[in-house]
C-alpha cells in the first residue's frame, strides 16, 4: 500500500543515505536511460542466431 | 570510474528502454512477413567461402577513406553486407549490395536512409538528427539528399535484398515494400527464450523467424549475419568506427541531446573517453554507448570461427582477435590468396 499517503507525521526520524555527485548523476541517467537510451537494442549473450528456439 | 560503471548498467537499461516500441512494431510486421522470404533463405550461401563478406557500417570514417574505387575494382570479390546508413554512400556510385540491413525501430529517424516520400518542414524543424550527425554529412543537407535517396532507391530498389528486423518501423517497412526490395526477414534476440515470460520466445511463436542477436548497432548485425547466418570465413569491416574523430564538435555526436536534456553542460564530459588507437597511433574518442557496442562486439569476434579484419583505418576496434589492415593492402594481399 505504498501509494496511500498519511495524514500524520511520524516521530521516529529516518536518515538518508546522502549520494555523492557521482552516485546522484549515475541515478539520473539510470532513470531516464530506462525511457530512451539512444536507438539500439542489445541482449547481451554468446548465442549469435537461435535458428528454430529447439537449439 | 563512472564511465567505467556505466558499462555495467547498459545491458539491463536497453532492453528495457525500447522494448514497448519494439514489441508494437513487431506485432504489426509479423502480419506481413508471410508475404516475404526468412533470413533462414541465407544460411550458409557462401559460395564456398570463395568471397570474402565486406562489412559497410556507417560510422564517420567511411566519407573520410573513399572505399569506393577499391569496392568497384574488387567487386566479384566481395559479398557486401551493408547498414542501411550506407546505402547512399554505396549506390552514389552505383555499387549495388548484396544484403541491406535495418534494425532501429525508431518511428522516423530511419526511412530517411531510404529515403522518405513524405518529409515535411514540419519534420525538420522536430528533430535536428540528420543535421548534427557525423554519421554522412551529405545527410545535413536533409532536402537534397533526401530527393536524390529516393531517386536512387526508385532506380535500383527492386534489385536489392533487404534484411529487416521485425522491429523496424512502419514506415521504414513500408518504404521497403514501395522500393520493390526483396526482404529477408529476422527477429531481434532480446532475452534469453528458456526464461520465464521470454519476449523473445514469445514473438518466435508468433512468426517463426530465427532470432538474431544484433549486438547493439546495425554495423555489428551485418558482421553477425555474415558470420552466422552466411558463415563467412573471411569478414571484413570498413566504416566500423564506434568513436568520432577527434576534431567532431561534441554536438554532432549520437547521444549529444539526450544527455544534454539530461545531464547539463556541467556533467557530460563524464560520458566521453578518448582513446589511443595503437595500431594506427591516433586519438579518437567515444562515448558510453559507442564504447560498449565496441567491447560486445570484440567478445563476439572471440567467439567466433571466422577471421575478422577492421580496415576502417579509423576508430576504436584494434584489439585482438580483430587484424587491423589497410583497405588497400587487404585487396592487394588477402583477395589474391
Amino acid at each position: 500500500m505504498n501509494f496511500l499517503k498519511g495524514n500524520y507525521k511520524i516521530k521516529k526520524k529516518f536518515k538518508t543515505k546522502k549520494l555523492s555527485k557521482e552516485e546522484e548523476l549515475e541515478k539520473i541517467f539510470e532513470e531516464n536511460a530506462k525511457k530512451r537510451i539512444g536507438g539500439s537494442m542489445v541482449y547481451v549473450s554468446k548465442k549469435k542466431v537461435n535458428w528454430d528456439l529447439e537449439e | 570510474m563512472f564511465f567505467q560503471k556505466l558499462q555495467k548498467k547498459l545491458g539491463s537499461i536497453t532492453n528495457t528502454s525500447l522494448s514497448k516500441e519494439i514489441y508494437k512494431n513487431i506485432l504489426r510486421n509479423s502480419k506481413i512477413v508471410k508475404k516475404h522470404f526468412s533470413i533462414k533463405e541465407l544460411k550458409n550461401k557462401n559460395f564456398n567461402n570463395s568471397k570474402v563478406a565486406l562489412i559497410v557500417a556507417g560510422g564517420p570514417s567511411l566519407r573520410k577513406k573513399d572505399f569506393r574505387n577499391l569496392i568497384t575494382k574488387n567487386r566479384k570479390k566481395f559479398h557486401i553486407i551493408c547498414a542501411e546508413g550506407t546505402l547512399f554512400y554505396l549506390l552514389e556510385k552505383k555499387i549495388i549490395p548484396d544484403l541491406v540491413v535495418t534494425l532501429d525501430p525508431h518511428k522516423k529517424r530511419i526511412v530517411r536512409w531510404f529515403g522518405d516520400k513524405n518529409l515535411t518542414k514540419k519534420d525538420l524543424k522536430k528533430d535536428d538528427y540528420y543535421r548534427r550527425q557525423d554519421l554522412d554529412l551529405k545527410f545535413r543537407d536533409e532536402v537534397s539528399t533526401n530527393k536524390k535517396i529516393l531517386k536512387y532507391t526508385n532506380k535500383y530498389g527492386k534489385f536489392l535484398n533487404v534484411a529487416p528486423c521485425t522491429s523496424s518501423s512502419s514506415l521504414v517497412v513500408k518504404r521497403l515494400i514501395e522500393m520493390k526490395s526483396k526482404l529477408f526477414w529476422w527477429n531481434p534476440f532480446l532475452d534469453e527464450p528458456k526464461q520465464k515470460n521470454s519476449l523473445s520466445k514469445k514473438i518466435y511463436k508468433l512468426n517463426k523467424l530465427p532470432l538474431l542477436n544484433s549486438i547493439g548497432n546495425v554495423g555489428s548485425a551485418c558482421w553477425v549475419i555474415a558470420e552466422s547466418v552466411f558463415g563467412f570465413k573471411k569478414i571484413v569491416l570498413i566504416g566500423m568506427d564506434c568513436s568520432y574523430y577527434i576534431d567532431t564538435p561534441i554536438k554532432a555526436t549520437q547521444y549529444y541531446d539526450i544527455l544534454i536534456r539530461t545531464f547539463g553542460k556541467k556533467n557530460i564530459n563524464k560520458f566521453y573517453k578518448k582513446i589511443y588507437n595503437r595500431k594506427l597511433k591516433k586519438y579518437f574518442y567515444t562515448d558510453h554507448v559507442y564504447y560498449w557496442y565496441k567491447n560486445l562486439f570484440i567478445d563476439a569476434v572471440k567467439n567466433s570461427y571466422s577471421k575478422t579484419y577492421n580496415c576502417t583505418e579509423g576508430g576504436i576496434i584494434f584489439e585482438k582477435p580483430i587484424i587491423t589492415r589497410k583497405f588497400k593492402d587487404f585487396c592487394s594481399i588477402e583477395l589474391i590468396k
